[in-house]
């Protein structure tokens, strides 16, 4: 925590004399509304709509300015904040309230890089914010009903030709399908992609795993944007989108993914992202498409919900040496890995891989249980093969290293009723590795991340009695997932305060991650939904029903 | 961009500003004066952008060096005079910098490209999906023995002990680890020397039954184990 607040201290400091001013920085709006806002919806953390009358608005206003003024004092997070967020957080209950005191409060703000939301120079965030600000998705004031920010464009009015790069780049569409092509981007991302705070671990997409996200069902090659430099067309930036049908609460909306935004680390100073992100927008218009889904590990005006990783340690010395997670003060590394061992054989009868004829059952058992959360992807029957089955790899169990295929990137079981035959649940589960920077042992974190699942015991009943009882079903259910994946070597299963997750990742020994998931709409108005806080009455995480790769 | 081209000398004064030592010792009133004049030579007369927000500090100081550098001068030769002038008095002379600028210009592809001591923005701050680790628990700053064995505070225990020469090398914290059990399995190797070397006792069992050697061997401390196993 301290070095990087060393140098943000220093950055007032270096005037660059070289570097590019950003052409395309139009900052609009008042900063101090937007502060004001932030402070609402990212700090407090009520509904937009509590701030509708004057005076509360002015309070607030005020409010927010001392707070301001005690920021931009130091770097720290002011005591205020801290203890305004602590009642907050304690008011509203949860099963956060009885772990927060002022010291985790300010950690979990401090990692929410609230500072830099604040100097509105969240690194490629703050270009986010300025890109696309004008439609961010809670946008001023309560969500009157939830709908479009800005009307669509027809074809015709929609900007015909790229956006211009800076002298020595070039536009290039790329072909996820051409092994070479996705090789660079694979190249690309595993080189710059996001790493964590400490700078000690980055994504490592593989190749299979790029071609599996970026080509599901009904994909357009145009929203795969690269930038080349000219004059030997190496690939130093990326952004992608994939189509997909998002149903907002009581709305399906037609709309693009936004992810893989990567800009080669040696080319951050040229502002590179927000012509990528405006490139891609461009495209997306060119098909039709108004709406976006996003998602960042920061805080940037205004998410729609925020969601946070929790983590189930598989491999304890790995994990250990590579600092992933640390040995608490009241335990030895022995003692962790008792507390943590996974028992050798999964619990449910009629356990089984899913296969090519369960397609129909499951994608049926998805539609009914998605039904559950306010936010979610619609999938068909030709999406579900895409999602759960095109990842499953080649050849045999076991031929790609212990309990994996080769190439494997999803895994995904079916409990199948074995006296009905009926498939009843469902799980999967995806591989997504991250490079252990500067560690010549362990190279590669191995994490498996929690993906869809489904079980008809939620379909059934209701109130606390089905609560209780789809818990239960829960608990088994990715019990038997973490099974799977220690067997299949992975080091650690990764899972976000998402869907029905809440109430069974402490009880399968899920500990807190550091890492937030902030969601984001952009051109599309609606009421914060339920992720790490009840929302509406909403219990945490049901609002969202939607993993993001 | 201005249709100006700077002058040879000018690419040279910049080159050698870039990584000057004597710049770091100016204020920023001047490396703002010398940012303005820079932008007014390489690319307009005055920022096409709007200012930015009171909150980007830094961003907006420069804009308004900018903004100001294109009222004051009218042409970038003007511009462009003013700077090698300020470049001139912070140690640039237009003769010692030649050496520089063959090797920037030898390969204009690199211009491309950032300058490594340019530290990259943090790799995290981005879209998609954010790396997590485990939230470690609070920092405790304990100067106890065993908090010394933990921290791998080899002088803190080296003072203790001198002071405190009576000081039971054995005693259990409140979960019943001794300090050479928390050393052992942390891999704090220094100080299992130092407590095996003030008589500690090596066998003790920890509430898991376990003895420091199996903690060390567990946690894949062979240095630790080596220690312990040579009698």
């Amino acid at each position: 925590m301290s070095a990087p607040q060393k140098q943000k201290e220093k950055i007032p400091e270096i005037i660059d004399t070289t570097i590019d001013a950003d052409v395309s920085d139009n900052e609009s709006g008042s900063d101090v509304e937007e502060h004001d806002q932030f402070a609402v919806d990212g700090v407090t953390a009520p509904a937009p709509s509590t701030s509708t009358s004057q005076k509360k608005k002015k309070k607030k206003k005020s409010k927010a300015k001392k707070l301001l003024n005690a920021i931009r004092g130091k770097d720290e997070i002011p005591q205020a904040v801290v203890d305004q967020v602590l009642d907050k957080v304690k008011a509203e209950g949860g099963a956060a309230a009885s772990e927060a005191n002022a010291e985790n409060v300010r950690e979990a703000l401090q990692q929410m890089k609230i500072m830099d939301v604040v100097k509105g120079k969240a690194g490629i965030g703050g270009s986010i914010r300025r890109t696309w600000e004008n439609t961010s998705s809670t946008g001023e004031g309560p969500p009157i009903e939830d709908g479009y920010i800005e009307p669509s464009k027809p074809r015709a009015e929609v900007r015909q030709e790229p956006f211009p790069l800076p002298k020595d780049f070039e536009w290039s569409t790329l072909d996820i399908s051409d092994p070479v092509q996705i090789k660079e981007v694979y190249d690309l991302l595993s080189l710059n992609y996001i790493e964590d705070d400490q700078a000690a671990f980055r994504f490592q997409y593989s190749a299979e795993f790029l071609a599996w996200a970026l080509m599901p069902p009904g994909y357009h090659k145009e929203w795969h944007v690269g930038v080349r430099v000219s004059s030997n067309k190496k690939l130093v930036a990326f952004i992608s989108g994939i189509p997909m049908n998002l149903r907002i609460r009581k709305h399906v909306v037609p709309l693009v993914e936004i992810n893989y935004l990567c800009v080669h680390k040696k080319l951050r100073s040229k502002r590179l992202a927000p012509v990528l992100i405006k490139e891609v927008t461009r495209q997306c218009h060119l098909k039709g498409i108004f709406q976006a889904i996003y998602t960042a590990g920061i805080v940037i005006p205004t998410p729609v919900s925020v969601c946070r990783y929790y983590h189930r340690l598989l491999n304890i010395p790995k994990l250990v040496d590579t600092r992933f997670c640390y040995v608490p003060r009241h335990m030895t590394l022995a003692r962790m890995t008792r507390v943590n061992k996974v028992t050798s054989s999964t619990s449910l009868p009629g356990l089984r891989e899913m296969e090519e004829k369960d397609i129909a059952a499951v994608a049926e058992l998805y539609t009914q249980y998605m039904k559950r959360f306010d936010m979610i992807p619609m999938f068909d029957v030709e999406e579900i093969r895409h999602h759960f089955l095109s990842g499953k790899g080649q050849g045999e169990i076991g031929s790609g290293g212990v309990g994996r295929r080769q190439k494997q990137v999803t895994w995904s079981y079916v409990v199948e009723d074995r006296e009905t035959g009926k498939i009843t649940d469902f799980f999967s589960f995806y591989s997504l590795p991250s490079t252990v920077i500067g560690n010549t042992t362990y190279p590669l974190l191995e994490a498996a991340y929690l993906y869809y699942y489904a079980s008809n015991v939620g379909l059934k009943g209701e109130g606390a009695e089905q609560d209780e009882a789809l818990k239960k079903r829960l608990m088994a259910l990715v019990g038997d997932a973490l099974v799977i994946a220690n067997e299949a070597k992975f080091d650690v299963f990764n899972a976000l305060s998402l869907m029905d997750n809440a109430p069974i990742l402490q009880d399968l020994k899920f500990g807190l991650g550091d890492g937030f998931l902030n969601f984001y709409l952009y051109n599309w108005r609606t009421a914060p939904l339920a992720g790490l806080n009840i929302e509406g009455g909403i219990p945490a995480g049901r609002g969202i029903g939607i993993v993001m790769l | 961009m201005s249709d100006h081209k700077p002058s040879l000398d000018f690419q040279n004064a910049a080159a050698y500003l870039a990584s000057a030592p004597s710049l770091t010792k100016v204020s920023t009133v001047v490396k703002l004066e010398l940012y303005g004049a820079f932008k007014c030579v390489t690319c307009s007369r005055i920022p096409s952008t709007s200012r930015p927000s009171i909150f980007d500090m830094t961003g907006r100081a420069k804009w308004d060096a900018w903004s100001a550098a294109g009222k004051k001068f009218e042409h970038p030769q003007d511009a462009e005079k003013s700077y090698l002038e300020m470049a001139c008095s912070l140690g640039w002379t237009p003769s010692a910098a030649v050496e520089g600028n063959v090797e920037s210009n030898s390969t204009a592809e690199d211009d491309i490209w950032d300058k490594d001591e340019v530290p990259p923005s943090a790799g995290s701050g981005g879209m998609g999906n954010a790396v997590s680790t485990m939230a470690p628990g609070p920092e405790v700053i304990d100067k106890t023995i065993h908090g010394l064995a933990l921290s791998n505070d080899v002088p803190g225990l080296n003072t203790l002990l001198d002071k405190n020469p009576d000081t039971n090398l054995n005693v259990l914290d409140e979960y019943g680890y001794a300090p050479i059990h928390l050393a052992c399995d942390r891999g704090n190797t220094e100080i299992v020397k130092i407590l095996l070397a003030q008589g500690a006792d090596r066998n003790i069992k920890d509430p898991d039954d376990l003895s420091p050697l199996e903690l060390s061997k567990e946690a894949g401390h062979s240095e630790i184990e080596a220690l312990l196993s040579s009698a």
